[in-house]
């Protein structure tokens, strides 16, 4: 996969997180973080480029402040919305 | 007169020592600063009935990283840019005036220009929208021409 294609699994996984946090499925969460970090964690193999950086760099702080607090609730399931509309958007400049 | 001439309501909400997010607390201060005189903008919450400044449109990116979270009236042909909650924007337009069923959300993004439709506050089965996107073709359209018009797009 590209930077493009990762970026696009990264996405729809935190539309997915979005969903599951509305629906209380705290399970299902827990499982997509961890196929959310395999997506992350090879994006870090491949070459991304300049200008997606720094929204790499924003993304990556607030996922991790959000894995760290899980939380079944309205505002944690707007900020996973929020940045898979953002990496949704940005993924061709991947 | 530019009636969104921004005034900012920092001070106050530290005098007060209340939260910033809060939507309730949110209108109140709305109110409040609104009392005196010019006041549309709430934290980095600004709302929009003409063009947005070069000023707003920087003010209401800084809070996710170039992507500006909107709320359009559709009838009324205002909206609220800028914030991190859409159901802030909600809050604030309901205070002045809007209807409930009238309001959508969505992002429109710097870097690529592009708009979504996407936000917690448009999940409205009565109103045939289920989804957390605007389904309508139509709404849609609307606002894509509100926010092509207040946000320079």
């Amino acid at each position: 996969m590209n930077s493009t294609d990762l970026v696009l699994n990264i996405a729809v996984n935190m539309g997915r997180l979005s969903r599951w946090a509305q629906e209380g499925k705290k399970e299902r969460i827990k499982q997509f973080i961890t196929d959310t970090d395999w997506y992350i964690d090879q994006i870090d193999e491949v070459a991304v480029k300049l200008q997606f950086r720094p929204t790499l760099k924003a993304f990556k702080e607030k996922y991790n402040l959000m894995k760290q607090d899980i939380r079944l609730d309205r505002d944690w399931a707007e900020d996973a919305l929020t940045w898979a509309n953002v990496l949704t958007h940005r993924a061709k400049l991947a | 007169m530019n009636i969104f001439n921004s005034f900012q309501c920092k001070p106050l909400w530290e005098d007060l020592k209340l939260k910033v997010n809060p939507p309730a607390l949110a209108f109140k201060i709305g109110e409040s600063c609104f009392g005196y005189g010019l006041v549309r903008q709430w934290g980095m919450l600004i709302l929009l009935e003409s063009r947005a400044t070069d000023e707003q449109m920087k003010k209401a990116a800084e809070d996710i990283d170039e992507y500006i979270k909107f709320v359009v009236d559709i009838k009324r042909e205002v909206a609220t840019i800028g914030g991190l909650r859409h159901y802030e924007g909600e809050q604030v337009l309901l205070g002045e005036g809007s209807k409930q069923g009238d309001l959508w959300g969505g992002g429109f993004d710097l870097e690529t220009k592009e708009v979504d439709y996407d936000s917690m506050i448009n999940i409205r089965p009565h109103q045939d929208n289920p989804s957390r996107t605007v389904l309508s073709p139509d709404i849609r359209s609307k606002i894509d021409i509100i926010i092509m018009e207040l946000l320079k797009k």
